[in-house]
């Protein structure tokens, strides 16, 4: 309702000033990897390059950036296969329907499922596994080093590791 | 920016406080460390808001491991691997083809809308449904019946007239054959939600037990055993509210209407609705901007907006203390 004193229209160019330094810094703490940081901040402003309207309405670029570079880094092949295989282990769970989740509650966690998936990409496999064990699971360290038969300092190690490296993903 | 080292030492002091054997005195050291700067503070929470996430999804643990295990173990990104994705997709889609049960045919309905998505759609017939965001039919047409099975969300029905073929709405909870008509259909977490805004429909109930006629201006719930009066509605204002997406609410619990906002979002939102119980609103809400509708809430009620990310955000009731 408040029509008279529209912002002034931003310009790719001025966004990318304004937040390129920004966007392959974190990119770059994200995925550990100075190249592919720029790739796919490169490739951030390319997309919105080829979409100019939603500058228009851009009220959190950051925001906007770091979805569209997280919907780069997972892209859709794997979205949809994060969600096929959800789905499928839901309904070998839930065979006959019983106590399965309100489709609700799926579409929340397929949604999560995406951030997480974000969030843990570029951990190293027995670190990503230690965590899941831990907050997932709910096991305790010492049942988790007994599982992947390590010490539980290493277990602590990798849970720190995890901790550090998802922070980064999410710190917007 | 943060430091990685201030990060680990946060990381530490979570798992830390997790160990039966950490002592008071830790604790108060813990509690110095996160006060004496800021960042610490919120890299703690963040850490904490992640857990919670996991934590949260424990239940379906097998679902969640086997999903991120297999879009991470995936080739990376600039190697072949969408074609092993589509493969796995439809595999996937095949074996939820195969597979029974109502919440499946959500991913398969005939029309479905994302969150935050509006469409209007003309039926064979010259009938037009309004889906909002987040909502989903399947439509059965043919020579004897014309059927919207509304599986999630809200449509709003213009039906046209056709005396050989009576039209109906039908949810788990019931099925609505409209007399000519104008109506909203709602399906909710515990029943359907009918709110007429023209003329007639003859509401029954899933199991067949119980009929009720619902007039312009009324509303109406149905189960699975029964059909009642709810109250009476504006036709108009339901119309208006449609047009400009609209939640218009009087004195509604403040958990009922976080849930219907949060439909229209793509990311997520964490409440406790028992802790919420007791608050009560009345407001015209956007349903397309959610910044918006949450700042005019935080407004008229005391409970605070925490982001995590900008896919994530949890409302609490707000503290006493404060």
């Amino acid at each position: 309702m408040h029509k008279p004193a529209d912002p002034p229209r931003r310009t790719v160019h001025e966004l990318y000033l304004d937040h390129h330094g920004w966007l392959f810094g974190w990119l770059r703490r994200k995925l550990g990897c100075p190249q592919n940081a720029a790739d796919i901040s490169h490739d951030t402003f390319m997309r919105i390059l080829s979409a100019p309207d939603c500058l228009a309405d851009m009220r959190q670029p950051r925001a906007y950036l770091s979805t569209t570079a997280r919907r780069l880094v997972i892209d859709e092949a794997r979205r949809k296969r994060l969600e096929a295989v959800y789905l499928e282990e839901l309904a070998r769970l839930h065979e006959h329907n019983e106590g399965s989740p309100s489709p609700e509650r799926i579409n929340a966690t397929l949604e999560l499922l995406e951030i997480l998936a974000f969030a843990l990409e570029g951990l190293g496999e027995k670190a990503r596994q230690a965590f899941l064990m831990r907050y997932l699971g709910n096991l305790s360290q010492g049942e988790i080093a007994e599982r992947m038969a390590i010490s539980e300092r290493m277990v602590r190690r990798y849970l720190v590791q995890a901790l550090v490296h998802c922070n980064q993903a999410m710190d917007v | 920016m943060t430091d990685e080292r201030m990060l680990e030492e946060a990381a530490d002091w979570l798992l830390r406080l997790e160990e039966d054997d950490c002592s008071a005195a830790e604790r108060q050291a813990f509690a110095h460390w996160c006060a004496s700067d800021p960042q610490r503070g919120r890299a703690i929470e963040q850490m904490r808001g992640l857990i919670g996430q996991l934590q949260g999804l424990h239940e379906e643990r097998d679902a969640v491991q086997a999903a991120l295990s297999s879009t991470l173990a995936a080739p990376r990104r600039r190697r072949p691997g969408a074609l092993a994705g589509l493969g796995a997709a439809l595999l996937g889609l095949s074996l939820l083809l195969a597979a029974s049960g109502d919440w499946r045919h959500y991913w398969l309905a005939d029309l479905r809308t994302a969150p935050g998505e509006w469409r209007r759609e003309r039926l064979p017939d010259d009938s037009v449904l309004l889906l909002s965001g987040n909502s989903a039919v399947d439509l059965h047409y043919d020579g004897g019946q014309r059927s919207v099975e509304l599986l999630r969300g809200e449509v709003l029905v213009e039906v046209a007239p056709d005396t050989k073929r009576p039209f109906r709405v039908t949810t788990e909870d019931g099925s609505m054959r409209a007399l000519g008509t104008r109506f909203v259909v709602r399906r909710e977490e515990h029943d359907t939600l009918l709110s007429m805004l023209h003329s007639r429909v003859a509401a029954q109930s899933a199991d067949g037990s119980r009929t009720l006629e619902v007039s312009a201006g009324e509303q109406a719930r149905l189960s699975h055993d029964d059909v009642w009066l709810v109250g009476k509605v504006e036709p108009a204002a339901v119309e208006q509210a449609w047009q400009q997406r609209q939640l218009v609410v009087h004195d509604a619990p403040l958990g009922e209407v976080l849930a219907q906002l949060s439909r229209q979002q793509r990311g997520y939102w964490r409440y406790d609705a028992a802790a919420l119980d007791g608050l009560r609103i009345s407001a015209v809400l956007p349903l397309d901007d959610s910044e918006r509708a949450l700042a005019l809430i935080e407004d008229s009620l005391p409970v605070k907006v925490r982001r995590f990310t900008p896919w994530l955000l949890w409302i609490d009731a707000k503290q006493a203390r404060e």
